[in-house]
């Protein structure tokens, strides 16, 4: 049974090696504040982790490929109609867009500005996401293998959804506009007036806190990304403004607004390929001046 | 004392890994429990030579990579708390079964609060909100976790 031969050493050794221990893990976080470093040791590292995050992603694949083999017909045919009311709805816009885009497009050229690229995105698959206390953050299935960087935007189909914010070796991190650490730069579509909206840590709250005190704001008022900060590119939209808050600050206006993205229900998501980020703000910088 | 295979040990940590990635519905994600905490603390009671603290370290490091946190935020804070059991696993394993549950609650407590500190020192957002909800899930779950185990690992 019980002999003090079996008992481990209790002596300075184990000490030495927490110490050691914490003092790595301590270097560990000071690297981990550059990207720089901190991608290479997380991409090596997420080598051995890929297969755990394979598996938990095995039963969800295989839950939507049964979804559709075993969804009976009458089904599929209603959706099928219903899509096709969809597309030749989505058609009839496209011809009026096509109108205003050629409009656009002479109005440019008069004003003698750059074009403005079409934003380039690929779709990825989201393997998990955390809305727990103060981390709101997703997992995506592309990662450095397939050329994701540090900062690239993520949409969902209505709106700014996040930025990828730590990148492994087949998958990354999204940090959702949510997070009660993360800021856009944005502008109101109706005036112009460029200000910054903060994360809540609440999935359908943001807030912003930084409206000068002059400026027009209303219930409904659109939010589009300014482009400043060269992290998300111009012209997305991101929140609608769903209250006006009273405040003893004489500088500021304050505000809440709820995300356009649909961040409780997030299924599928794109991501941005910012090709020439410094062709970009140079015509964001002609439009400006 | 009955040497513990190796292979039992760093499986079931997979697993609890594994389990630490499954989502949970909506707001039930913050009750998820601690579950890679508790499998080490369970390892470190009761196999303290082959648990020890390298291995807690290289394990939620993985953590750390796989949740897209602060690189070393788990590790220093499951490092600090297997160092704790160390230095009184012969007592842990001697204690009543609603003891040894309060005393992994306190481990657990003070694993929560060190990776609050590390948030709050790292983001400088200002707000300093403890998570108590993994804990008390965790602490519910313990009972059973190690009944479980206990069964487990006498049949390997």
């Amino acid at each position: 049974m019980w002999t003090p031969k079996n008992e481990p050493a209790l002596s300075g050794n184990n000490v030495l090696s927490f110490l050691l221990l914490e003092i790595v893990c301590i270097v560990l976080m000071v690297l981990d504040q550059s990207a720089k470093i901190a991608t290479p040791i997380r991409s090596t590292l997420s080598t051995l982790t890929y297969p755990l995050t394979k598996i938990v992603e095995l039963p969800q694949k295989a839950y939507s490929f049964i979804n559709s083999t075993i969804s009976d017909q009458a089904q599929l045919l209603n959706e099928n109609t219903e899509l096709k009311q969809k597309l030749s709805q989505a058609q009839i816009d496209l011809l009026q867009l096509d109108v205003i885009s050629q409009q656009n497009h002479e109005l440019r050229q008069l004003l003698n500005a750059k074009q403005q690229l079409p934003l380039q995105t690929t779709a990825a698959f989201i393997i998990n996401v955390n809305t727990g206390s103060n981390d709101h953050h997703l997992i995506i299935n592309q990662g450095y293998n397939q050329g994701v960087q540090v900062g690239q935007t993520v949409l969902d189909l209505n709106g700014v959804a996040g930025q990828i914010s730590k990148v492994d070796i087949e998958s990354s991190h999204v940090i959702l506009i949510t997070n009660e650490n993360h800021a856009v730069p944005v502008e109101f579509l109706r005036t112009g007036i460029r200000t910054f909206i903060y994360g809540t840590g609440n999935l359908n709250t943001l807030s912003l806190s930084e409206i000068p005190q002059s400026a027009d704001v209303k219930i409904g008022d659109i939010l589009i990304t300014s482009g400043y900060g060269d992290v998300f590119p111009r012209g997305l939209k991101v929140a609608t403004i769903n209250n006006i808050l009273t405040t003893e600050d004489k500088s500021f206006k304050q505000a809440t607004a709820v995300p356009s993205a649909n961040l409780n229900l997030i299924k599928q998501i794109l991501l941005v390929w910012n090709k020439e980020p410094s062709v970009q703000t140079s015509s964001l910088s002609k439009e400006e001046s | 004392m009955r040497q513990q295979s190796n292979k039992l040990i760093h499986f079931s940590i997979v697993i609890c890994l594994i389990m630490m990635l499954i989502p949970w519905k909506g707001w039930f994600q913050t009750l998820q429990p601690y579950w890679l905490a508790l499998i080490i603390i369970y390892w470190s009671i009761e196999a303290p030579k082959q648990c020890g603290l390298f291995v807690a370290f290289f394990y939620s490091i993985m953590l750390d990579v796989l949740y897209g946190s602060l690189f070393g935020k788990h590790g220093f804070s499951i490092v600090a708390m297997v160092f704790l059991i160390s230095k009184v696993h012969k007592r842990l394993k001697m204690t009543s079964f609603w003891q040894l549950a309060i005393m992994i609650g306190t481990l657990l407590l003070n694993d929560a609060f060190i990776r609050t500190v590390i948030d709050w020192l790292s983001q400088q957002s200002g707000s300093f909100k403890i998570n108590l909800w993994p804990v008390l899930t965790s602490i519910l779950v313990w009972p059973w976790f190690k009944y479980i185990l206990d069964r487990v690992r006498h049949k390997f």
